[in-house]
């Protein structure tokens, strides 16, 4: 029974105008990057939302919500188990607050895959290799050898950066799609300094399914 | 999409006002950022704003600047005074892109200067700005003053067991800590621990032999604290600075990237030949018990500074960090100073 892997095209996704409002709407645009990716012709492919507490070494608190399209389903079996993969695009957008020295937003976009087993949780794994991260200083001076202090405008800076992620999540087989997540993060920050910085982050949220 | 950044970033910048800025009078607790050749170094500013003194606190290797902020610090340092901490280039919670600098430590240095030139700018060029650097943060003061020009801004030195020349702390280092062995051999504290640590040290060259030698006096320290001689520290400020108010995760990574002493040691790195350019009023506090930087290299310091006004002061039950083991006695004297030379 090793390897035997079951496509299903899961059922055509319609009607996302009327549904979406148009406060969402930047949800979308986050999703533009995966959009591009309908190799498939005609693939159908559902969406959910996700929205959820992000915390910046744990406790920092911030903002996370993005948008998952989905992209296939398989049914495996392996020794004897059988358990579904669903791979998914995701985007996400993102705020934290240190309180104490800065605040930064972020845009990431990728791939997450989640296996399901007959119990009703599932295990997540996520790579995103497109990210973009903008630190947000409180007031901020540039000092130049032998000028002026001056006031810098939207103090800040832009990193690359890419990020993994593992985490759990629950199952409701009546209502698939929906449910409590939660993932830990690692996140890249490039270039940083001289070198890089990685950032541990935590994500505890909820996912609504759109169909 | 920019058009969301953009607007991510307005109110974050709101936020960010809310949460680092708060400046009521008589009072300030704030963060600034000093961005200074492609770094964005925050300096924590908290105290008395309607004292005429700004202490600004330059921390030594793999440290913070709110690593200082402990009881003593706010119940006194803070009332009397500005306190600024302050976090260097390349550590803690500062960013920004950058090469890669050819001389860090003297790079460290000019940005204390650029931070001297900021505070000046913000709180007032009338007021009288201190520089308190502790260990490697001694030798990027000293470096600030003599090659960043600050020591025409400032009113005063405090230098807290400074490594202001690592080829004399290497041979200081071994001859301390067979002298502290001796003694606690003849006090009957743990004799035979001390011989096994002597024994072990004795054959070892100063120069060829400098990591061997600094983990031997790291466990002399250890053993000086298991006996008694040192007070053990128990401080829930430090425990709290370290993991809720600073970001360890930044501040280990960063450690990891970013090791100036390791420059300074490559280079044998030595200013106490700048020590006579120094004319402002100068304190040097230094540890009995210090292994890691020994007073000896205090003694030597004050014998080659070029100030009229100058004292050291060696804390009697202390190691590397007497603003730890003697707070309220390290405060004092700090205050003393600076109400003296303001």
């Amino acid at each position: 029974m090793k390897g035997i892997i079951l496509v299903h095209r899961p059922k055509k996704y319609h009607s996302l105008g009327r549904l979406l409002p148009a406060v969402i709407l930047f949800i979308i645009i986050l999703l533009i990057l995966p959009a591009f990716v309908k190799a498939q012709k005609g693939f159908p492919h559902p969406w959910s939302l996700h929205a959820g507490y992000y915390g910046n070494n744990l406790w920092n608190p911030g903002l996370q919500v993005g948008a998952d399209r989905q992209r296939v389903t398989m049914d495996k079996s392996r020794n004897d188990h059988e358990f579904t993969v669903e791979k998914w695009f995701t985007g996400d957008l993102g705020y934290y607050l240190d309180p104490g020295s800065h605040g930064a937003c972020f845009i990431q976009v990728g791939t997450v895959r989640r296996k399901y087993k007959e119990r009703m949780f599932y295990t997540q794994t996520g790579f995103n290799p497109l990210g973009i991260y903008r630190s947000i200083l409180p007031e901020t001076f540039l000092v130049t050898d032998g000028g002026p202090v001056e006031p810098v405008k939207f103090p800040g800076n832009w990193y690359y950066a890419p990020s993994v992620s593992w985490g759990v999540g629950q199952y409701y087989r009546k209502l698939p799609g929906t449910g409590w997540y939660a993932k830990l993060e690692l996140m890249a920050l490039l270039p940083y300094n001289t070198y890089v910085q990685f950032l541990i982050n935590l994500n505890l949220g909820y996912r609504i399914p759109l169909r | 999409m920019l058009g969301v950044i953009r607007n991510l970033i307005i109110v974050g910048l709101l936020l960010q006002l809310y949460s680092c800025g708060k400046t009521e009078a008589g009072r300030v607790d704030e963060t600034i950022y000093v961005r200074h050749q492609g770094a964005d170094m925050p300096a924590y500013v908290h105290g008395n704003l309607s004292s005429n003194a700004v202490l600004v606190i330059v921390h030594g290797a793999g440290s913070f600047g709110l690593s200082f902020r402990e009881e003593s610090f706010k119940s006194v340092l803070e009332k009397l005074f500005t306190v600024v901490y302050f976090d260097q280039r390349g550590q803690s919670m500062s960013e920004g892109h950058y090469p890669k600098p050819d001389d860090v430590i003297r790079l460290m240095g000019d940005d204390v200067s650029a931070l001297i030139q900021v505070l000046k700018h913000q709180y007032g060029a009338d007021k009288s700005y201190f520089l308190l650097g502790h260990s490697l943060g001694g030798m990027i003061a000293l470096s600030s003053m003599v090659n960043g020009g600050s020591q025409t801004d400032l009113a005063g030195w405090i230098c807290v067991d400074g490594a202001l020349d690592f080829p004399f702390i290497k041979q200081a280092r071994k001859e301390a800590v067979l002298q502290i062995g001796d003694e606690q051999i003849d006090a009957g504290n743990d004799p035979g621990s001390w011989n096994d640590l002597i024994n072990r040290l004795l054959s070892l060259d100063p120069d060829s032999d400098y990591d061997e030698i600094l983990k031997i006096a790291g466990e002399a320290m250890d053993l000086l604290t298991t006996t008694g001689v040192i007070p053990a520290g128990d401080s829930k400020d430090r425990l709290r600075n370290a993991i809720v108010i600073n970001n360890p995760v930044n501040w280990l990574v960063s450690i990891y990237f970013n090791q100036p002493v390791q420059a300074a040691l490559a280079e044998d790195l030595s200013l106490t030949n700048r020590l006579n350019a120094i004319t402002i009023p100068t304190l040097f506090i230094y540890g009995k018990y210090d292994l890691s930087v020994p007073p000896a290299m205090g003694e030597w310091a004050k014998f080659n500074v070029g100030s009229s006004s100058k004292e050291l002061l060696l804390f009697e039950q202390s190691m590397h960090h007497p603003f730890y083991s003697e707070p309220e006695h390290f405060v004092e004297q700090v205050a003393q100073f600076i109400n003296n030379n303001k």
